[in-house]
């Protein structure tokens, strides 16, 4: 086995060399993400019914968001790589009905895209944050959703297509400082079986791998079979070939293709965070890809400012200027045409609409050097650095100022169940920072402005990059999207926090 | 046989869980006396900062109970947030005057306990929504505080 060393690879560290050579290095990195999704369910169905008083709430709502862009920001998508909700992947693969590629009109991120609105609107409109009960159906359906993607597709479907939760991971992982990449590509140029994406135990080879010479030999052509052996490792679940990886794009870290990789040729290598950004052609030049990118900054703003007072005011107005409040319809079904209407409106019809315009109006300026769908993908990426920025500013909000809450309600749980070593009075004084912190409006401004600051920074060199003299015409109009978002984000995070769960119409 | 193996762990994981369950004790006092518990708030409607919390205690006859210890409890609907805690023993004619604070604005839950000398105890939740952000109106028309609603009335 040839092995090549290199130094950016975070594999040479020893924990991480073992989760990524070890045939169970994965699993024992997912039991106890496994074991808290259980715990989360289990205090959910039947916990205290107060949000704020259950593990599932707490968890889920708290906790896991805020960990969750910090981990993407400063290491990876490590959260995909130790998804519990993959974990019957195996047991759906051997009920696998033939195991069925995902139809064609759905190979792409529209799905996916859906899902996280779908997920992000009936969390404002069902109230989830309030609910353990629903959190703990949530997690459920997970499980449920991709063990029966996994039995009826291959291609780990429910990873690329449909998983809200990986849609939002993938989406930045992009501004990751770490990517799996090949050691030396020449070794991969001579490699055989391809184990990397057909796996060294495959059900179905992707790469028909019979008509590849071996070492460039006389004639040039041999068979290699390849051997299914029970201790083999599946390939790249959503079938990445490594020396063509790029982009973080779908990349679930699940690290199978460095286990195996008979060449030990793969790693897990750091790199300029967010490098692919900027990298011309590392993300293909896709409406669904480049959309993907400027909905979760637009949908962010959504989401944040479903939360200040100002949005019941717009849902007031939306009711009575369709006279829906004067109908006497119900406030559930006001509130869900109201509140859909926003979701629709600035989340999906906006940067559609602002996205086809400054596309339109770079390709006016600039003599149409691009095709639209270029334009848009060329700009497409620098949105992630400040689309980041506004979901770090919100999960961090929620994460400093109740960080300590878990404890008391760990606590509470374990008194429920007779287990009294840790005292018999939980502290349930013990929160996080205040809510008025200037901490807190701290982190929230360096997260906003760094995140525009770096997405100019990126679009004016990817201008410059595709249009060279006219670079400034080229850039105005996303730069103009780019300024508004930040100053919307800013104005939303000055506004102090107001959920209610209730909503009178009059 | 694999498979067998799976189900068998499953239906015994399943078990432990809804035995774990049934003996779960719930942590929240329950009610083991009929006592009438009632909540006003001022200001009306209520906003971020200090309130008080006006709470009249009541037996089945209508007499007003004194000298017990009242216990307020405050969280918001969503987690993350420290409940805000207040304690009473002093009382005038049933009346129990709590200072209190609202830490954020939104929906809040209200959970009011009050021990008797003897040691009976009577609980009772109240839903407290729309606390605004600012001192004036939000953009929820806010009702009559006697319409409040009473969330659980463990009795």
């Amino acid at each position: 086995m040839r092995t090549t060393t290199n130094k950016r690879d975070l594999l040479r560290w020893p924990v991480l060399r073992w989760i990524g050579q070890h045939r169970y290095g994965r699993l024992y990195l997912q039991i106890p993400f496994l074991l808290a999704a259980l715990l989360l369910i289990y205090d959910g169905f039947t916990g205290p019914s107060n949000a704020a008083r259950n593990l599932s709430t707490v968890g889920a709502w708290v906790h896991y968001r805020g960990i969750v862009v910090l981990v993407l920001l400063l290491a990876g998508n490590i959260i995909c790589m130790g998804c519990p909700f993959t974990l019957p992947r195996t047991l759906a693969k051997k009920l696998s009905l033939r195991g069925r590629r995902w139809p064609r009109f759905l190979r792409n991120k529209w799905l996916a895209v859906a899902s996280l609105f779908l997920l992000l609107f009936l969390y404002e409109y069902l109230d989830m944050w309030a609910s353990p009960a629903l959190t703990a159906w949530l997690v459920v359906a997970y499980f449920v959703a991709s063990f029966v993607l996994e039995a009826f597709f291959k291609e780990s479907a429910f990873c690329k297509y449909v998983c809200p939760i990986g849609t939002f991971n993938f989406a930045f992982s992009t501004a990751s400082p770490t990517q799996i990449e090949v050691k030396d590509p020449q070794v991969c140029k001579t490699c055989v079986g391809k184990e990397c994406i057909n796996g060294s135990y495959a059900a179905a080879s992707v790469v028909r791998v019979d008509q590849i010479p071996i070492n460039g030999g006389a004639g040039g052509m041999a068979e290699k079979r390849i051997e299914h052996n029970r201790r083999g490792t599946l390939g790249c679940g959503t079938e990445l070939f490594a020396p063509q990886i790029k982009s973080n794009m779908d990349c679930t870290l699940c690290l199978d293709c460095v286990r195996a990789c008979p060449h030990d040729n793969i790693g897990w290598m750091r790199r300029t965070p967010g490098r692919e950004l900027g990298q011309r052609g590392a993300w293909p030049a896709r409406w669904d890809i480049s959309f993907l990118a400027i909905f979760v900054g637009f949908i962010g703003i959504v989401n944040a400012f479903g939360m200040i007072p100002p949005v019941y005011d717009l849902l007031q107005s939306i009711a009575s200027f369709l006279g829906m409040s004067a109908e006497r319809w119900s406030p559930a079904l006001i509130e869900f045409i109201a509140l859909g209407a926003i979701f629709v409106l600035g989340g999906l019809l906006i940067p559609a609409v602002l996205t086809l315009g400054a596309g339109w109006m770079t390709r006016t300026l600039t003599g149409r050097r691009h095709s639209l769908r270029h334009t848009v993908a060329h700009f497409a990426p620098a949105f992630i650095p400040l689309a980041l920025g506004i979901w770090t500013a919100h999960y961090m909000f929620h994460f400093l100022i109740g960080i300590w809450t878990v404890v008391p309600i760990t606590h509470n749980f374990l008194l429920e169940h007779g287990i009294t070593a840790f005292g018999t009075r939980p502290d349930w004084s013990l929160g996080g920072l205040p809510v008025d912190s200037p901490l807190v409006g701290l982190v929230q401004t360096v997260a906003l402005m760094g995140g525009f600051l770096w997405s100019m920074i990126l679009a004016n060199r990817i201008s410059t990059r595709e249009y060279g003299r006219d670079a400034v015409p080229a850039l105005f109009a996303w730069a103009l999207i780019l300024l508004g978002m930040a100053l919307v984000s800013l104005w939303i995070f000055s506004e102090p926090m107001e959920m209610r769960g209730t909503i009178l119409f009059d | 046989m694999m498979y067998k193996r799976v189900g068998f762990m499953f239906t015994l994981a399943l078990i432990a869980v809804v035995v774990l369950a049934a003996c779960r004790e719930s942590s929240e006092a329950e009610s083991t006396v009929d006592l009438n518990i009632d909540l006003a708030v001022e200001p009306a409607p209520p906003a971020v900062g200090d309130a008080i919390l006006t709470i009249t205690v009541t037996d089945d006859s209508g007499d007003p109970v004194d000298n017990a210890a009242v216990s307020v409890r405050g969280d918001m609907n969503h987690a993350g947030m420290v409940p805000v805690l207040r304690d009473v023993n002093e009382s005038v004619d049933g009346v129990y005057t709590v200072p209190f604070e609202w830490t954020m604005g939104g929906d809040w839950i209200v959970t009011v306990t009050v021990t008797l000398a003897d040691g009976e105890v009577a609980t009772r939740d109240f839903d407290i929504t729309g606390v605004t952000s600012t001192n004036g109106m939000g953009g929820m028309e806010h009702d009559d505080m006697d319409s409040m609603d009473h969330a659980d009335d463990d009795e």
